[in-house]
C-alpha cells in the first residue's frame, strides 16, 4: 500500500466536508428550479467554479494522460483546438445565447419549442444514449486511477467502483444543483491546486530534457508533430477541431448556461472558463508523457499490464505514486475524488433531467413540483446503475480519448448542429432534422461496435475508423438537414420561434 | 517547421497553459467566494417565501 496515516486523514476530511455541505443545502430545495438549476441564482465566478470543476473530471485527467503517453507532445494540439473552440463559443455566444434567451432547460427542450414533438423525443433519446455510453467509463477510470494511488490490489475494483457511485449519489440525490454548486466550488479549489502541484513534481522527477529526448528517440517526429503521428494525424485533426466549435456544450456543461443569472453571464462564463482549458488538457498530457518517459527508465517499477498488453491508462497513476511525496499523495487522491464527483455529479442530475423533462413531462404535463424532484432523484440512481453495468461490461477497442471524442460526436454531430441550424437557419424544418438525428445519432456507433469485427471485411474496416467516421458524421449530418428541409419546405413548414426576456 | 522549433513551441505553448491556469484559479477562488455567500442568502430568502406562501395556502 502506497498510503500512509497522513493520506487516509486528508482525503476522510475532504469527503466529510463535501458530504456535510451537501446535507447543510438540503433546507433550500423548496422547488424543482431551486433543485435542477440552484434558483436560476449564478454570477459568474462561482459559475465559472462549477464548470471549471465539470469540466476537469478525473476522467479528464486519466484519458488526456493517456493521450500524452501514446502520441508524446502531438497530443498538446487537442489541447490547443479545445481552448481555440471554447474562444469561438465565448466571442459569438454560438447556441448558447440563443438557448438561454429561449430559457431552455435542456438542448432538447428546444426541439419542442422549434420543431416537434417526435424530434425532441430523438435529441433526448440519442442526448441520453451518447451521454450514458461516455459516463459508463468514468467509474472504472477513476477507480482504477485510486487503486494504483493508493495502492490497492485489483481485484478490488468492482468494490470501490460501487463505492464511488454510493458516494456520488448520496449527495447528488440530497442535494440537486445548489449542493453540486457549493461542493464544486470547493473541488475546484483542491483540484485547481493539486494539477498545479502534480505537474511540478512529474515534471521534475524525470526532468523535462530527459522526457524531450525520449520521445522524440521513442516517437521521431510523429511525438511533436500531430500531422506526422501515426495515432493522431490530419483527419484526427480537422474531426476534433468539427468538435470544438461546440465547445461546453456537452449537456452537463450547457446546463451551467440557464442556471447563471442572464445570457451575457453565460457567454462571459465561456469566454473565461476557456482560458483554462489548455492547461486541463496540457499539464495531464504531460504527466502521461513524464510517466512514459519513467518507464523507459531502468530503475522504474514495472509497468501495469492488462490482458497481456500495457495498460496505458494505469501508466501514470502508478508513476504518480512513485514520485509524489506523502501528504501531497493525500490531496492529490482528495483531488481526484473531488474531480470524480463533481463531474459524476452533474452528469447524473443533466441525464435526469433531460428524463424528466423531455421524455415523461411531454407525455405527463400534470406533475407537481415535489413529483418531479421524486422522479429526477429515482433516475439519478438509475443512471449511476446503468454506467456501473456498463463500466464492468464494456471495453473500449482504442484510447479512452478516442472513444469520449465519438460518443461526443454522436450528440454534438446531431443535436447540437440541428439545434445551430435552427437557431440561424429560418427554413430547417422537423423532418430535415429528424432525418439529420438519425443519421447523426447512428453513425457513430459503427465505429463503436463495428471496428475489428467480423460483420466488416478487413479491406472494408477503413469505413469505421473513428476519425473518418467523426467526419462522416458532420457532414452527412449537414446534408441532411439542408436537403430534406429544401425539399419538404412545403408539406412541413418550418416552426417560428420569438425569444423570450431574459429570466 | 524543423523539430527544434516544434520543441520550442510546445513548451511555450505549455507555460501559458500554466500561467492561464493559475489566473484562472486565483480569480474565481476570490471571486467566488463572494458569488456563494449571495447565492447562499438569495436561495434562503426564496425558500422562506415559498414555506410562507404555502403555510398562508
Amino acid at each position: 500500500m502506497n498510503f500512509i496515516w497522513i493520506d487516509w486523514v486528508i482525503v476522510v476530511a475532504f469527503v466529510a466536508a463535501t458530504t456535510g455541505v451537501a446535507l447543510m443545502t438540503r433546507r433550500l430545495i423548496s422547488d424543482y428550479d431551486s433543485f435542477l438549476l440552484a434558483g436560476r441564482s449564478l454570477r459568474l465566478f462561482l459559475s465559472m467554479a462549477t464548470m471549471g470543476a465539470t469540466e476537469l473530471g478525473l476522467v479528464t485527467l486519466m484519458y488526456f494522460s493517456q493521450q500524452g503517453y501514446s502520441s508524446g507532445f502531438s497530443a498538446f494540439s487537442i489541447g490547443v483546438i479545445s481552448l481555440l473552440g471554447f474562444f469561438f463559443v465565448g466571442k459569438t455566444g454560438f447556441i448558447i445565447k440563443g438557448l438561454r434567451r429561449l430559457q431552455c432547460h435542456t438542448v432538447a427542450e428546444f426541439f419542442g419549442i422549434r420543431y416537434n414533438r417526435g424530434t425532441q423525443v430523438i435529441a433526448a433519446i440519442i442526448t441520453f444514449a451518447a451521454g450514458l455510453m461516455n459516463m459508463g467509463l468514468f467509474l472504472m477510470l477513476g477507480a482504477k486511477f485510486l487503486l494504483y494511488m493508493v495502492g490497492l490490489p485489483p481485484h478490488m475494483l468492482p468494490y470501490l467502483m460501487a463505492g464511488l457511485l454510493l458516494l456520488v449519489l448520496l449527495y447528488t440525490v440530497v442535494g440537486g444543483m445548489v449542493s453540486v454548486v457549493l461542493t464544486d466550488y470547493l473541488q475546484f479549489i483542491i483540484l485547481f491546486t493539486s494539477v498545479v502541484l502534480t505537474t511540478w513534481f512529474a515534471v521534475t522527477h524525470v526532468g523535462y530534457d530527459t522526457a524531450v529526448s525520449l520521445v522524440e528517440k521513442e516517437y521521431g517526429r510523429g511525438g511533436f508533430d500531430p500531422f506526422a503521428n501515426e495515432d493522431l494525424g490530419w483527419m484526427f485533426i480537422v474531426w476534433i477541431s468539427l468538435t470544438a466549435m461546440f465547445s461546453g456544450m456537452w449537456p452537463p456543461a450547457l446546463s451551467r448556461a440557464p442556471s447563471t443569472v442572464d445570457s451575457e453571464t453565460s457567454r462571459k462564463l465561456y469566454g473565461f472558463v476557456g482560458l483554462s482549458f489548455l492547461g486541463r488538457a496540457l499539464m495531464p498530457m504531460l504527466w502521461g508523457i513524464c510517466a512514459f518517459a519513467y518507464f523507459q527508465m531502468p530503475d522504474a517499477v514495472s509497468m501495469p499490464v492488462e490482458n497481456g498488453s500495457p495498460d496505458t491508462a494505469a501508466a501514470m497513476p502508478v508513476y504518480l505514486s512513485q514520485v509524489l511525496p506523502a501528504g501531497v499523495r493525500g490531496i492529490v487522491v482528495a483531488a481526484a475524488l473531488a474531480a470524480m464527483m463533481s463531474t459524476f455529479d452533474s452528469y447524473l442530475l443533466c441525464w435526469s433531467s433531460i428524463l424528466v423533462n423531455d421524455i415523461v413531462l411531454p407525455l405527463k404535463q400534470e406533475m407537481t413540483e415535489s413529483s418531479k424532484i421524486k422522479l429526477t432523484r429515482i433516475a439519478v440512481v438509475g443512471c449511476g446503475l446503468f454506467v456501473l453495468l456498463w463500466g464492468y461490461l464494456y471495453e473500449p477497442p482504442e484510447t479512452f480519448f478516442r472513444f469520449m471524442a465519438i460518443t461526443g460526436t454522436m450528440y454534438s454531430g446531431s443535436v447540437l448542429l440541428t439545434t445551430a441550424m435552427g437557431l440561424y437557419w429560418k427554413k430547417a424544418n422537423s423532418a430535415g432534422t429528424a432525418a439529420s438525428l438519425i443519421v447523426a445519432g447512428l453513425l457513430p456507433l459503427t465505429a463503436i461496435f463495428l471496428r475489428g469485427s467480423t460483420l466488416i471485411p478487413e479491406q472494408l474496416q477503413w469505413m469505421v475508423r473513428d476519425r473518418v467516421v467523426g467526419i462522416s458524421t458532420y457532414a452527412l449530418s449537414l446534408l441532411c438537414i439542408v436537403v430534406v428541409s429544401l425539399l419538404t419546405q412545403k408539406s412541413v413548414p418550418p416552426k417560428a420561434f420569438t425569444y423570450k426576456e431574459d429570466a | 517547421m524543423s523539430l527544434e522549433s516544434l520543441q520550442s513551441l510546445w513548451m511555450v505553448v505549455l507555460w501559458l497553459a500554466v500561467l492561464l491556469f493559475l489566473t484562472v484559479e486565483v480569480v474565481v477562488v476570490f471571486g467566488g467566494a463572494r458569488d456563494v455567500v449571495q447565492m447562499w442568502q438569495s436561495l434562503k430568502e426564496h425558500a422562506e417565501q415559498e414555506r410562507a406562501e404555502h403555510e398562508s395556502a
